[in-house]
């Protein structure tokens, strides 16, 4: 990926028009252009820059096409069902263990079941536990982070002392514990997912929080009497939030992973609901009959995990060039 | 040093009591008594016989005499009775944790062995086709669970060619044999072993590229030294700071993924206890578990700083 970050670079900066200056989301950089004088360029917000830099980057935009191909597919399970002729829970003991074919083309697993469809309605699952997860790791992460990182104080120390308490304990006990009297529904499961993975966004957003107080736009924000709360929503908020789009995309893989990790080890969606967890758990125990069983949910993990995490990374380069390396 | 190291210690107190008050809590807000789900189904079954059960172990009292009876006992290292084997919760976890412990600990050595060495090679070849095809390889490893890649592994290696054994730690009858249980050993490690390597790939990878811009280093060309000396005596000896560091997280993440991957391989070790013990709500069990690693952690964490002081002269600890 680095030649493709390179030539995105190399890119930018030959392409007429680019605005260098707002390569970085610090403000009051924009006059250089209007102080040349004699030829005024056409002004680019940072967000059309960025968005401008994400789309020649060939690789993001390749990341991109395939979400939504994969999101676009698995979505459209119901059509695809009638299309095919199949049913998602439709039950054929004389057909089971098909190899993949034609009529059915992940072929069926132990129940005569098409895996194909049911991989469709698996990874709607994973995809809205990505996203369900990390809007809940934002909203905790952003606003704490925030808070604590303006505030600072006594705040601030509660604040590192709640995530240090975090990162010492290993998550996944905490999980298997309270999966073991909450009945884990897809709502539930991104709720708790959610609950104990907002630190590492937190902590980021608290740092960059930290850099932004002492800039002099904020010291002029405060000198015109602006309140604290309206600082830190209108001034450091919209600052931050291209850092968190980034950190927001990673996490989107966090979701997914912990979705199919749980689901595997049996603590997260249960059966005869179809995720790709619950889907490789199953075909543990058909290995021997058919080993296809076992590739396709991994596959699909895989697929979707490397497609959003190209796109996060383009993200990452669009709105932050000097990031790379 | 020395006190640094005792006010290391003496802040994990307040942290375990918290871990410990939330564990208990969260075990507690799970409806009815451990017990209760399943008597209830039991034919000609008296509410009195099973509050007199209750009674039995103290679960009639409230919580915080409960919690105050079960952190006392936790202190002197005793963590109850399984609910199901009726052993000590103790005796169960001290003869699982060494093999838990065996598998981090190769994981870790394959990491580094793996890990560091390629990520200097990338670094050194930066943005050629080597580095390009080496880090387009991560991206894949990472891309999939390591767990399923295990799986595969494990399917095609030991399934199909009968090149590694199926799982366990040992083949019955040959307990003291090394050789065997380092055959058992070696694909569970690797494939735990997989993120470790990819972590520090690019740890080392970004470290050396970092050093290599610094004019100590432009100082060592500029006098003539050779690339051979200038890698080895004035680039590696700094890039390997971040190593040290690395090794937090790695633990985080070895003890985190235990039960994933002592899962897959049969491996009995304390991942598969409280996977185990959760399905069966063996709470002493998944308790004692979730205090252990957390205390194995806060010393992972420590050690790593008092290390990375020793290391480095430059990162003073505040005594």
């Amino acid at each position: 990926m680095a030649t493709t970050s390179a030539q995105s670079a190399a890119e930018a900066a030959v392409v007429p028009g680019a605005p260098r200056q707002i390569d970085s989301p610090a403000p009051l950089v924009g006059g250089s252009a209007a102080d040349a004088g004699t030829r005024v360029r056409p002004s680019h917000g940072f967000w059309r820059a960025s968005a401008g830099r994400l789309l020649r980057n060939k690789v993001a935009v390749a990341a991109l096409l395939g979400l939504a191909v994969m999101v676009g597919t698995c979505f459209s399970a119901p059509l695809i069902e009638r299309r095919l002729g199949v049913q998602r829970d439709k039950i054929d003991l004389l057909q089971n263990y098909a190899a993949p074919s034609a009529a059915h083309l992940f072929g069926t697993d132990e129940y005569g079941r098409d895996y194909f469809i049911r991989l469709l309605y698996g990874g709607q699952i994973s995809i809205l536990m990505g996203i369900a997860v990390t809007v809940i790791v934002l909203l905790i992460a952003i606003p704490l982070g925030l808070v604590s990182g303006y505030q600072g104080g006594l705040v601030d120390d509660a604040f590192l002392w709640v995530v240090q308490v975090m990162n010492t304990v290993p998550i996944l006990f905490v999980l298997i514990l309270v999966a073991t009297w909450i009945p884990p529904t897809p709502v539930s499961l991104a709720i708790i997912i959610g609950l104990v993975s907002w630190t590492g966004e937190a902590r980021q957003a608290r740092g960059l929080t930290l850099q932004i107080k002492r800039t002099d736009y904020v010291l002029a924000a405060r000198a015109l009497g602006a309140r604290n709360t309206r600082i830190m929503f209108r001034h450091v908020m919209p600052n931050i939030v291209s850092l968190m789009i980034v950190l927001a995309a990673f996490q989107v893989i966090g979701g997914v992973l912990a979705e199919v990790g749980l689901s595997f080890l049996g603590l997260g969606i249960r059966p005869p609901l179809p995720s790709w967890g619950n889907m490789l758990t199953n075909s543990l125990t058909y290995v021997n009959k058919a080993p296809y069983l076992v590739v396709f949910p991994g596959l699909a993990v895989g697929l979707l995990v490397l497609c959003v995490y190209m796109l996060a990374d383009g993200l990452r380069d669009a709105f932050d060039p000097r990031l790379k390396e | 040093m020395g006190r640094y190291v005792i006010r290391r210690l003496l802040q994990a107190i307040p942290l375990l009591f918290v871990i410990s008050v939330v564990g208990f809590t969260l075990y507690k807000l799970a409806p009815n008594s451990p017990f209760r789900a399943e008597l209830a189904l039991v034919p000609g079954i008296s509410e009195s016989d099973i509050r007199a059960l209750e009674a039995k172990y103290g679960l009639d009292q409230p919580l915080h005499v409960q919690y105050r009876t079960w952190a006392w006992n936790a202190l002197h290292g005793d963590f109850g009775r399984s609910f199901f084997t009726k052993r000590p919760v103790m005796e169960m976890i001290t003869e699982r944790l060494p093999n838990t412990l065996t598998l981090a600990a190769a994981a870790f050595v394959i990491s580094l062995l793996v890990g560091v060495p390629l990520g200097i090679v990338c670094a050194v070849y930066r943005n050629t086709p080597v580095d390009n095809a080496i880090r387009a390889v991560t991206v894949f490893l990472t891309s999939f669970p390591s767990w399923w890649i295990g799986l595969i592994c494990l399917i095609v290696l030991g399934g199909q060619l009968r090149l590694v054994p199926l799982g366990g730690v040992y083949t019955i009858g040959k307990e003291g044999d090394l050789l065997d249980r380092l055959h058992h050993l070696i694909l569970p490690a690797c494939v735990a072993g997989i993120d470790g390597c990819v972590g520090y790939l690019r740890i080392m990878r970004s470290q050396t590229l970092e050093v290599m811009r610094q004019d100590y280093v432009r100082t060592a060309y500029a006098k003539g030294l050779r690339q051979s000396a200038v890698m080895w005596g004035h680039v590696l000896r700094n890039a390997f700071l971040p190593v040290w560091t690395g090794f937090g997280g790695l633990l985080a993440a070895l003890i985190g993924g235990a039960a994933f991957f002592e899962f897959i391989f049969s491996w009995p070790g304390v991942g598969r206890l409280i996977l185990d013990s959760a399905l069966k709500r063996d709470f002493p069990v998944i308790l004692a578990n979730l205090m252990i690693g957390s205390a194995l952690l806060i010393v992972g964490y420590i050690v790593v700083d008092v290390g990375y002081a020793w290391i480095d002269p430059r990162v003073r600890v505040a005594d």
